[in-house]
């Protein structure tokens, strides 16, 4: 048990995919203009991250090795489809402002990377916290993004007023610009967290296998 | 021939895939390190693009569509990327070495790259006829090596620049990114 | 032996994909009717909204789009306990970030009913604002900017920061709000039978104290100019000057003016009629057509030298002034040479 509940930690903090692997960049600052959207895709890709990782883990022994993108892109291709089809159906509104970035979940690096490099290889179990960890690390940064911008560009939280009316909104927030200013000072936030955590230690190396070159990247970070 | 133009002129600066739609952001992130590499990547990504966009409209417009099977979008858009990926690497490989050596190591990497498969997304979105298509998937694919090549030649400097300890490695890319997207948000209006 | 691995592994994949694919097909199915079911409603509520008292809403067909960047997409003819209410019409056109649909209602006396945001992709906390319901662009009398439409005629101007309040900081999504709204009006009232344009010739000739037709047309040598309608004003009796409509193409739409001339060759007066350019509707606004009166015909007209452009719509300015010189001119031309 103390064993699934380090693997769910995991991906809060310490291997955050989005501050410390740095995947799945994309929808985490296109969708977070809103608290609510924010909410709405880290749910999404959790769906999707979770039914994948464990469907693999499931049948991982019945995935020939050679093929196993083709057959893990389907499995998330089709958990994907089903989750945009239930969006439109039962969140119109979510699923209307997130456009693109519901389908492009299928591409999402985290779902691809964490299939690849961690349900192929584990037990239904393992893979379950795996997904639900990742999942939540990856929503909490979202929500956090989202909070600052939806507060700061237009004095809201979920929708409600929550500014003063003395306050003018500050529209940059929500541009394009204020997302990476936000999420770069968010990022050098969690790098300091992360270093108090792991003081001492020596964090393992993360793999990152699909935005960058293995042996220009690492050499990079050494 | 006009529309044609705005499209590309949208696509290219006022709607730039990465600096204002955050699309491709993991590889914009990962591969600028290296101005060379940035620019392998990026005409890697151009050339995939464009194919798929030219392959994945046809699938749509006359196979999907005239059996309602709208629905399998996602699925049959990535399984033909990724395929269409694999020919590419297959083909340079046998016939045109020297161009495998130069984007041949990128080609993995594109399968799992949001900016081909939002484009492809995106024209069945906007209702783009074929050539609209193709146009558009030109002008988002250079708009992203152009972004690429941007930050890859920040970054040259930033190597011997003194950067707050706090900010180092990957937050100072997104700060410069920021400011990178400031100048683009001038593209605003530009077009219509 | 490699051939039988290549097929193994050829089936293995076709079963997933199979399975995916029939899995999806069951989602697809069952999710298919709530949305269909969902989007049926979602138009209900809104044309309820918009027609608050109607009871019966039946698609028509008699409203036509009059640009073709302006897609008509649905209407219906409202009807109420004694008889039609009026029409409401879903229109589609392009504004800043995509495009943008609308509900605008428009009743039998020629009043816009309402205006409901369907979809709007623009900037959010700028041109989305369009359909916040929490936005105001009057915060003393809580009216948004769609609401503000409500209650107007659709012989107003609409005109953005004229008689319509635009969004902070999004002129763009405003004026093709207000566009949208403006070309909804005309078709709809054409529909209903209300006439938009009262005044006719007489408005431009104002030293006339009668107004007939032509018998002759006058056609314009400019290329393509059409002149539609010709007609003579007399002052007790004499000629004292022509007016005529006449339509060209301005930058992705066309352009109605109508323009009258007195016999020594003064414009007289301008109006510009209709404007369906995406982005053009602003040169309706009188001011832009008064520039116009006093100058001669024959001289020439341009928009920067002796005309100013409406801002944000250059070519609809200078598509309408090369229009209103070459009909000016063939009016002037008729004139003298004894051609009406």
């Amino acid at each position: 048990m103390k064993r699934l509940f380090t693997i769910f930690l995991n991906g809060l903090i310490v291997e955050n995919p989005l501050f410390i692997i740095m995947i799945g960049l994309c929808s985490a600052l296109a969708v977070t203009t809103t608290v609510a959207n924010g909410i709405g895709m880290g749910v999404a890709l959790t769906f999707v991250l979770v039914m994948s990782e464990v469907i693999i883990a499931l049948f991982r022994k019945l995935i020939p090795n050679s093929i196993r993108m083709p057959i893990f892109l389907v499995v998330i291709a089709s958990f994907t489809t089903i989750m945009d089809l239930e969006m439109k159906a039962y969140f119109p509104a979510l699923s209307k402002s997130m456009g693109v970035f519901i389908p492009l979940v299928v591409v999402n690096c985290i779902v691809m990377g964490r299939v690849e490099a961690y349900a192929s290889k584990q037990p239904v179990l393992n893979a379950l916290f795996d997904g639900l960890g990742m999942g939540i690390g990856y929503t909490w940064v979202l929500i956090a993004l989202s909070v600052v911008r939806e507060l700061l560009g237009n004095g809201t939280l979920l929708g409600i007023q929550v500014m003063p009316s003395s306050f003018s909104p500050m529209i940059f927030f929500i541009l394009p610009p204020g997302g990476f200013l936000v999420f770069s000072f968010w990022m050098a936030l969690s790098n300091q967290l992360r270093k108090k955590i792991l003081a001492g230690r020596k964090p393992e190396p993360t793999e990152d296998s699909c935005c960058t070159l293995p042996d220009i990247g690492s050499a990079e970070k050494a | 021939m006009s529309d044609l133009i705005k499209i590309f002129i949208a696509a290219f600066l006022v709607n730039n895939v990465i600096l204002m739609r955050f699309i491709g952001l993991c590889s914009y992130i990962g591969m600028t390190s290296d101005i060379g590499q940035s620019v392998g990547m990026g005409l890697a990504v151009t050339f995939v693009t464009v194919m798929a966009s030219a392959v994945t409209w046809p699938i749509y417009y006359w196979i999907l569509k005239p059996n309602g099977l709208e629905f399998l979008e996602i699925l049959v858009f990535i399984v033909v990327i990724a395929a269409l990926v694999q020919l590419v690497e297959f083909y340079l490989k046998k016939s045109v070495p020297t161009l495998y050596h130069a984007m041949g190591i990128y080609l993995p990497l594109i399968t799992t790259n949001c900016a081909i498969l939002a484009v492809t997304f995106d024209q069945i979105t906007y209702n783009y006829n074929f050539v609209q298509s193709v146009v558009f998937a030109l002008a988002v694919s250079l708009g992203y090596l152009l972004a690429m090549l941007l930050l890859a030649g920040v970054r040259r400097r930033l190597r011997n620049s003194p950067i707050p300890s706090f900010m180092m490695d990957t937050p100072i890319l997104f700060l410069t990114t920021s400011v990178i997207a400031v100048a683009f948000m001038g593209f605003a209006g530009l077009v219509k | 032996m490699k051939t039988w691995q290549m097929i193994k592994l050829g089936l293995i994949l076709a079963i997933y994909t199979t399975v995916g694919c029939v899995g999806l097909a069951f989602v697809y199915n069952s999710t298919s009717k709530t949305i269909a079911a969902r989007q049926a409603a979602d138009l209900q509520s809104a044309l309820r909204d918009v027609f608050p008292s109607a009871t019966r809403f039946t698609p028509t067909d008699k409203v036509v789009s009059s640009s073709s960047a302006v897609v008509f997409q649905s209407a219906y003819m409202a009807e109420g306990s004694s008889g039609p209410l009026g029409i409401a019409v879903q229109v589609q056109g392009s504004s800043y970030g995509g495009a943008t649909v609308l509900l605008v209602g428009v009743s039998t006396d020629g009043t816009i009913t309402g205006v409901k945001v369907i979809e709007n992709k623009d900037t959010p906390g700028l041109g989305a604002n369009a359909a916040n319901p929490s936005y105001y662009v009057d915060r003393a009398t809580k009216t948004t900017f769609p609401g503000q439409f409500t209650g107007k005629k659709v012989t107003d101007p609409f005109i953005v920061k004229e008689d319509v309040i635009p969004i902070t900081s999004a002129t763009i999504t405003s004026r093709a709000i207000t566009n949208l709204v403006r070309i909804v009006g005309k078709a709809a009232s054409d529909a209903l039978g209300i006439g938009t344009t009262a005044q006719g010739p007489k408005a431009v000739l104002p030293e006339a104290d009668a107004v007939r037709a032509s018998a002759k047309a006058v056609s314009s040598s400019a290329p393509g100019v059409t002149i539609l309608e010709t007609s003579i004003g007399t002052k007790a009796g004499a000629i004292i000057g022509a007016a005529a409509t006449a339509k060209a193409k301005g930058y992705d739409g066309e352009i109605t003016v109508l323009v009258g001339v007195s016999t020594d060759g003064t414009i007289t007066g301008v109006q510009v009629l209709e404007c369906t350019d995406s982005l053009g509707g602003s040169i309706l606004a009188p001011t832009f057509a008064q520039q116009f009166t006093g100058k001669k015909a024959g001289m020439s007209l341009e928009v920067g030298t002796n005309v100013d452009a409406v801002s944000g719509a250059t070519f609809s300015s200078k598509g309408a002034t090369a229009l209103v010189k070459a009909t000016a001119d063939a009016l002037f031309k008729a004139l003298s040479g004894g051609g009406l």
